[in-house]
């Protein structure tokens, strides 16, 4: 009995030596480098989004470092990805922040995808004063708590909110009342938030609110109660695969309107394949558009950009969560180059004084850290087959076909 | 309120095969199969597939491919690993299946990536008095329902079914008869899997799969299967049909976002009252 | 359980050992106050979830697979109260009222269930929960999910403070689960695990043992989250999630179900592994974890408590497997 007990309290006394050494963190040895860490979602139900949000960080990460890294001062600066899985889970998410702060020694956190994980790991960096540029995590909930610490360059809810409804109320004939599903999670909780004040403004009446939980297989019910109200507009505001069900199910029930709107990722291929010409005229939230002639810092204008992109990706264009990963990278980087420095307080004020054109135009941050409301910004609709930009007009390759026409048999 | 009854019966019925692989495995071998929900996805990526390498294929040709690739994996895990602990009792069953769910889950994250997948069908509607029903979703009705009666009838009238149901009724008895109960279990959990592998196909042309979505599809299978009786082949079937028609009725009156509470508290009200399944006797 | 097969000598021995690790634990907040400290916090946190399924689970032979229902109990009556104003301690007494009562609402008609129905009915004891939370958007936060107040200390003393707090509930339900094995408590809940029908025969009022396990390892659990959900300032319905619950079984199973110290010796190695395997291995963690849960249940069938009893022997392991297998 006395050997076992020696072999296992000497395997534990291995596994604890395992955990100090792979704990403390080793410091390498020659070019200074800038520890940039992100816990994002590679598995749990928004591993999508978060892998692309990944691949935009690694493609900024990797293009600035074979230019050499980012200029602090005098030097350059080799930047250092880490990387942790939060499993879309705020909880785990916590853990892993802090863990990238105290032990991994990150000099500043790239967010996670999604309002409610940030929501939660923002609190953590904050209590550590180490920045957080999130790249979409846009409830304004974030941005009402006095925090000083987190950044986020892309448009806001309620800003969300008040473009959309302002560009419907803007089409003739001016619809008058919207229908909405939503999905009892908090981006789309708070879009429908942000709906609601424009609307009235706007004289568009709201006349169903149709709420669901994860899970949820059989939209029958309400689509049929936003059928009884025939509203002008039907507005998605839930996931992606919860948007195409809506929508087959939208045809199979044969509820048409005069316009449908995707709140989140629209331009999915999945959209043409299922609908087929069905797919025509559903108008969706896009967050960037190629098309515009903006200039850039990091990669010379949106052009030369794309060119990049494509050429790394085979001919695949980039999607929105590719594009703010890039963009907090750019942002970031921007700001420690005008500041000279990585030190927190000074990159802040260097993100607090930005005014700059990047690949998805003008970023300017609020004291909150919020973006400042600058419209009007990218919308796409669905034509043959393709993803058409409606807006801004300087980018825009289609008009929008209002009504839309209604379902085939 | 008749369109979401319909809708409800046609999904329910693809609910109701789905939960049929869970069901048996439970019946005749006691296994929790927590791995079932990623295995009904993993029809799903199958059929798929079929249709990449085979685009001029109506996907519904690809079933019985499915259905035999399923087989062969419910086979494949059951031999090799169900099978080493199923009398081990219910704590460590479950945690295989568990572990098993997360080595599956993973897998198909790595080789597919988190997409959201769907399979495009063409349909017509049928419409009638107002009511609207997709031909998509009456072909899969009538291909559940087919399903259902073939596996009825392999355990009415065949040998092999009589076999299964022998050594689910009695183990030691069904030994002395000669049968061999480790091969009965390979049988069994490879018919259950190419139910679910089936099943998974058919949802597949109504909605959106992904890795993750596993876990929506068993926590359907275990309220059905509760509802239904475990181990009862018709009970399991009907008890797809009452989960549906639960969700959906129960949504339209009380309001959508209840609809998942509804079904939970289905299956709690039947564990209370009769937990043998409500079409099962009691024995 | 251990502790009763040993004579007087090895039984020094043994509390020797024991105090040395325990003092050992009270006194790392002196050298380590950061990342070691917080892992061994989260540590303490599985092994308080581990011990509460030991009592239902393995004492009992009552598989609950919802038990998370209790981890959202647990989160929420504190964050809702202190989001209120109220102080932690009665934040904390709260939670200990209001977890007994819905364990008795619940408990008295799951525990009627055996088996899988069990298992199950706590899985929608659990979805009941959990889908009421999210709809009750007014007092819970629904989707949005609760922040809890900060603690103004700086974040060592606050770690050093969650540390020590967790560590203390884990020392309390250790010794209530031993008091407990060795109680005619424990005597009745192992007779039930058994042979309920038996142990009900011979007389032992077993509905009352169930319900003293099912409370108890309640408390256990809700109390615990309770306190995390303070040290993590947030939470959210995710924590209705089954995952940790697992992890805590597989903890359980691997340490050695039944056994006072088997939840804590599997925390410990499990936490271990995962923290090894996350920071180096990205993609496919979770199917490690799934790999390692297989191969424990398949080759150490009792856990590794197994390999500090007395009688073992590998043929004895291997006879276990032959035993399980088809």
């Amino acid at each position: 009995m006395k050997k076992k007990v020696l072999f296992v309290s000497l395997l534990i006394i291995l596994i604890v030596t395992l955990i100090f050494i792979i704990g403390v963190n080793s410091i390498a040895e020659g070019q200074k480098e800038v520890k940039i860490g992100a816990a994002v979602a590679i598995s749990g139900f928004l591993a999508r989004e978060g892998s692309l949000v990944k691949e935009g960080y690694d493609f900024w990460s990797e293009y600035v470092n074979s230019k050499g890294g980012i200029k602090v001062g005098d030097e350059y600066y080799k930047i250092n990805m880490i990387y942790y899985d939060d499993e879309s889970d705020s909880i785990k998410g916590n853990k892993l922040v802090e863990k990238l702060i105290t032990e991994d020694k990150a000099d500043v956190i790239f967010g996670s995808y999604g309002s409610g994980i940030v929501f939660a790991t923002s609190a953590i960096t904050e209590k550590y004063h180490k920045l957080m540029l999130a790249p979409l995590s846009t409830s304004n909930s974030l941005y009402e708590r006095g925090y000083k610490y987190i950044f986020n360059p892309a448009k806001l809810s309620s800003y969300n909110g008040k473009w959309w409804v302002e560009y419907f109320a803007s089409l003739k004939p001016k619809p008058k009342t919207m229908g909405v599903i939503v999905l009892n999670d908090l981006f789309p909780l708070s879009t429908v938030e942000g709906l609601k004040k424009p609307a009235t403004e706007n004289g568009i009446e709201i006349v169903n609110i149709e709420m669901f939980s994860k899970g949820t297989k059989d939209f029958t019910s309400m689509l049929l109660k936003i059928k009884q109200n025939n509203p002008d507009i039907i507005f998605l505001s839930c996931y992606f695969q919860d948007e195409l069900l809506a929508l087959q199910q939208m045809r199979e029930l044969d509820i048409n309107s005069k316009l449908v709107f995707m709140s989140i990722t629209p331009s999915l291929s999945e959209v043409y394949t299922i609908l087929g010409a069905d797919s025509d005229g559903i108008i969706g939230e896009e967050v960037y558009n190629p098309n515009m002639p903006y200039k850039d810092p990091i990669f010379g204008s949106n052009k030369e950009f794309l060119e990049l992109w494509h050429k790394k990706s085979g001919g695949v264009n980039p999607e929105y969560t590719n594009i703010y990963g890039i963009l907090v990278g750019e942002v970031y980087q921007a700001a420690v180059e005008k500041a000279g420095s990585i030190d927190t307080e000074k990159v802040r004020q260097a993100l607090l004084d930005m005014d700059q054109e990047f690949i998805t135009g003008r970023v300017r941050f609020m004291e909150s850290g919020a973006p400042y409301w600058n419209p009007p910004y990218p919308l796409i609709m669905w034509k043959n087959g393709k993803v058409e930009y409606l807006s801004p007009p300087e980018g825009a390759t289609a008009e929008p076909i209002y009504p839309k026409r209604p379902w085939s048999k | 309120m008749l369109q979401v009854i319909i809708n409800a019966v046609l999904l329910g019925s693809v609910y109701g095969v789905m939960s049929e692989g869970f069901s048996l495995m439970w019946g005749v071998m006691h296994i929790l199969n927590l791995a079932a929900g990623t295995l009904i996805v993993v029809g799903a990526y199958l059929s798929y597939i079929f249709m990449m390498l085979l685009p001029n294929v109506n996907p519904y040709f690809t079933i019985p491919l499915v259905f035999f690739i399923s087989f062969s994996i419910g086979v494949v895990i059951q031999k090799f690993l169900y099978n080493k602990m199923v009398k081990g009792g219910l704590r460590r069953v479950l945690l295989l299946t568990f572990g098993l769910n997360l080595v599956i889950t993973d897998i198909l994250l790595f080789v597919f990536k988190a997409n959201y997948l769907q399979m495009n069908v063409n349909y017509t509607i049928l419409q009638f008095k107002g009511l609207y029903i997709p031909s998509h979703r009456i072909i899969i009705f009538v291909i559940s329902w087919v399903l259902f009666l073939l596996t009825f009838l392999l355990f009415t009238k065949t040998k092999t079914g009589l076999i299964i149901r022998a050594t689910a009724f009695n183990t030691e008895a069904a030994e002395i008869c000669g049968v061999k109960t480790a091969r009965t279990y390979i049988i069994t959990t490879g018919i259950a899997i190419a139910l679910g592998g089936v099943a998974g196909s058919m949802a597949g042309t109504i909605f959106s799969f992904s890795p993750a979505e596993g876990a929506v599809f068993l926590a359907k299978c275990f309220v059905i299967c509760v509802i239904g009786g475990l181990g009862n082949v018709t009970g399991t079937m009907i008890g797809g049909l009452i989960y549906a028609l639960a969700e959906g009725v129960g949504g339209w009156i009380f309001g959508t976002q209840w609809q998942s509470c509804i079904g939970f508290l289905l299956l709690y009200i039947v564990l209370l009252l009769k937990p043998e399944g409500i079409l099962t006797k009691k024995n | 359980m251990i502790l009763e097969r040993r004579n007087t000598i090895e039984k020094k021995r043994i509390i020797i050992f024991l105090t040395l690790i325990v003092a050992g634990f009270l006194l790392i907040p002196l050298f380590e106050r950061g990342y070691i400290l917080r892992f061994l916090t989260f540590m303490f946190t599985s092994a308080i979830i581990s011990q509460g399924l030991n009592i239902i689970g393995g004492y009992s032979g009552y598989i609950p697979f919802g038990h998370m229902g209790f981890f959202g109990a647990g989160a929420y009556i504190v964050a809702m109260s202190m989001v209120n104003h109220v102080s932690f301690p009665i934040a904390l007494l709260f939670n200990i009222v209001i977890t007994i009562i819905i364990a008795l609402i619940f408990g008295y008609p799951l525990l009627r269930l055996r088996g899988a129905y069990f298992a199950m009915g706590t899985i929608a004891f659990n979805g009941i929960l959990k889908e009421v939370t999210v709809n009750f958007t007014k007092w819970t936060g629904g989707g949005y999910g609760i922040s809890l107040p900060q603690i103004p200390w700086n974040i060592e003393s606050v770690n050093t403070f969650f540390y020590y707090i967790m560590l203390g509930w884990l020392a309390v339900c250790t010794i209530v689960v031993y008091l407990l094995a060795k109680n005619p408590v424990g005597y009745a809940l192992r007779a039930i695990k058994d042979d309920e029908n038996a142990a009900a025969t011979s007389g032992i009022n077993t509905s009352k043992y169930k319900m003293i396990a099912w409370i108890t390892s309640a408390v256990f659990i809700s109390v615990s989250v309770g306190i995390y959900a303070y040290w993590m300032t947030f939470i959210d319905t995710s924590i209705y999630d089954i995952t940790p619950l697992i992890k805590s079984w597989v903890m359980l199973l691997v340490g050695g179900a039944g056994t006072v110290m088997g939840p804590l010796l599997g925390a410990f190695l499990i936490e271990s592994l995962s923290e090894l395997l996350w920071g180096n291995i990205i993609i496919f963690h979770n199917g490690f974890l799934g790999i390692i849960i297989i191969i424990t249940i398949l080759f150490l069938p009792g856990g590794i408590i197994d390999l500090f009893k007395k009688q073992f022997k590998w043929s004895l392991i291997r006879e276990e497997i032959r035993k399980n297998k088809i």
